[in-house]
């Protein structure tokens, strides 16, 4: 695997104009150089090296370009090591400390020193463009970057808080049942019991007429409440006809045909797996909407002893266009993931999605 | 133990140095003396140091080559107690080598070697850049071996041309003002100026060198893990 190119930075051009800037200065003073113009020159150096290994304000330079201007008012020669300092301030955005340079190097600076004036003003100018760019940028990455971490967690919150909910919405449906149990069928159940043991009580002293009265009365009450418990469980009872009518709407409503099946009782999941299977569905037929052009689409769900297993198929495929799965896809694995089940891709000469959901947790 | 010690025993432990240390200067000073300068040793006593400086910092290297320096930026001892003990220790080292040549020098030499303290001074500030040369130099590298297969065919160049190992008025005169940025050539410069007697050649010649010893150590004290 080769390894990726790095990329060109700012500073790495800042070091390499520097060089040149050196080198050049270097060239100046190398054939007729005195003791004093190289401590000038490695005190130049000493500068940028200081400042490259320790964070300190651009405007302590002024300090060092102090030092080479003094030095510079006995020794006008040395206004050499000026253009250094004037592209080290150009970087740095402080045009105002080049002036004093400059007035300097107008009045003692040759035709050459001039033009390394002005190499080292443009190039350090534009490399503060550059940089400040290139800062800005990397600011908005960052911070996109954040965003994304934050929608993440908050993701994974909601997942939790749904998985709590579920919990709660459990305990609660309990609670109704047992309500509904106790409101309904205790009083009648109580009723019946109570006159069957007086239809008992008159058999045994040999009332039987009123014993058979006690024994409708019973039997009435049997069926009242044979009648209330049926009436009970068809308000309990959860509407799974329902969530498999949203599905076929889903299939038949949708822009282009879709052949549906469905085999099995998928009411066998729980509410909000179910719920689940349906916003992934969903969310998967606006995909085949936005990225494909199908002739066909087939929908298939099917119900087995411990999963539900959900296939679309659709022979719309795009040519030429970059298999780049997006946050929907992403964020749909994530919550398929969250309740143990799988989503797996097959791209063929069809697009192939499937969804399996376990039954149990 | 601190720091300071263990790097002294760290180093005397292998042999190589001992005898860098101990023998190989001397073998300099039976070199016949030189009618305008010092005894040639004394200049060529340079080389030893070059190459003594570089073999002498090879811990801190290998500290870095090994990633015991990751080891030790998680424990409570600084980059600035490490590197610094680590190299007073090798000064050390190399201070009792420069005093044992001196001593050797005049014991050989006699009076052809005068100013004694001076030599010792200029031989301490080149040696200091020195051991600040090779640690910049190896912060260049990976490898110690790779590292010294360069330096010692750099140094030697460097060494020849800048006035070591020839004499400084052997060679052409429009080559001093390039070889001047070499900071090898300022030991046989400040050496000439203690022979005449040019106590602002000798001051200059301290000052560069110990400038390039700065500019080393900044470069070199970098922490790479």
């Amino acid at each position: 695997m080769s390894k990726p190119r790095p990329d060109i930075r700012p500073r790495h051009v800042y070091w390499v104009l520097l060089g040149v800037l050196l080198a050049s200065v270097a060239s100046q003073v190398m054939p007729r150089t005195g003791p004093f113009a190289i401590l000038l020159y490695l005190f130049t150096i000493f500068s940028l090296i200081l400042r490259w290994r320790f964070p300190l304000s651009p405007t302590t330079m002024l300090v060092d370009m102090a030092v080479v201007i003094v030095v510079s008012l006995f020794a006008p020669s040395n206004v050499v090591f000026l253009p250094i300092f004037v592209f080290y301030f150009c970087v740095h955005n402080k045009p105002v400390f080049t002036i004093v340079a400059l007035v300097m190097l107008g009045r003692y600076g040759s035709n050459f020193i001039w033009h390394l004036t002005a190499l080292a003003i443009v190039s350090g100018y534009l490399l503060f463009l550059w940089e400040r760019q290139r800062s800005r940028l990397e600011n908005e990455v960052d911070s996109l970057r954040q965003h994304l971490h934050e929608m993440a967690q908050t993701e994974e919150h909601l997942l939790t808080d749904q998985y709590a909910t579920e919990q709660v919405s459990r305990l609660v449906e309990r609670q109704r049942i047992a309500e509904i149990l106790h409101d309904n069928l205790g009083f009648e159940l109580t009723a019946a019991l109570l006159s069957v043991k007086a239809a008992g009580t008159l058999m045994t002293r040999h009332q039987f007429d009123k014993a058979l009265v006690s024994q409708q009365k019973a039997e009435a009450r049997l069926t009242n409440a044979m009648t209330q418990l049926k009436t009970a469980v068809r308000q309990i009872e959860p509407q799974e006809a329902t969530d498999l009518d949203r599905i076929t709407n889903l299939a038949e409503s949708f822009v282009y045909p879709v052949q549906f099946s469905c085999n099995g009782d998928i009411a066998l999941l729980p509410a909000y797996v179910r719920q689940l299977l349906f916003v992934s569905l969903q969310e998967a037929l606006t995909n085949i909407s936005k990225h494909a052009k199908p002739n066909t689409i087939t929908l298939s769900l099917e119900t087995t002893q411990a999963i539900v297993r959900a296939v679309i198929e659709n022979d719309g495929l795009i040519t030429g266009e970059p298999t780049v799965f997006g946050n929907g896809l992403r964020y749909m694995r994530r919550r398929i993931e969250a309740v143990n089940g799988s989503l797996s891709i097959q791209k063929g000469e069809t697009f192939r999605l499937i969804m399996i959901l376990p039954l149990k947790e | 133990m601190n720091l300071y010690l263990f790097a002294i025993r760290e180093d005397i432990r292998q042999p190589l140095n001992i005898l860098l240390i101990l023998l190989i200067p001397f073998s300099l000073l039976f070199i016949p003396a030189n009618a305008d300068g010092f005894p040639m040793g004394i200049s060529l006593y340079g080389l030893v140091l070059v190459y003594s400086t570089f073999l002498l910092t090879r811990p801190v290297v290998e500290d870095r080559m090994k990633g015991i320096v990751v080891r030790i930026a998680a424990s409570p001892i600084g980059t600035f107690r490490y590197l610094s003990n680590h190299l007073l220790a090798y000064l050390t080292l190399i201070t009792v080598q420069i005093v044992l040549f001196l001593i050797g020098s005049f014991v050989i030499y006699g009076d052809a070697v005068f100013d004694r303290l001076s030599i010792f001074a200029l031989y301490l500030s080149f040696s200091i850049m020195c051991i600040a040369f090779s640690l910049a130099w190896n912060s260049l590298f990976r490898t110690f071996n790779l590292s010294f297969g360069v330096f010692s065919g750099v140094a030697s160049i460097m060494c020849l041309v800048s006035g070591i190992s020839i004499p400084l008025f052997l060679l052409p005169h429009t080559l001093i003002g390039y070889i001047m940025f070499l900071p090898t050539y300022w030991l046989p410069h400040g050496l000439l100026a203690i022979y005449e007697g040019d106590s602002t050649g000798m001051l200059v010649a301290h000052a560069v060198l110990l400038v390039y010893a700065v500019i080393f150590l900044l470069v070199g004290s970098k922490r790479r893990l």
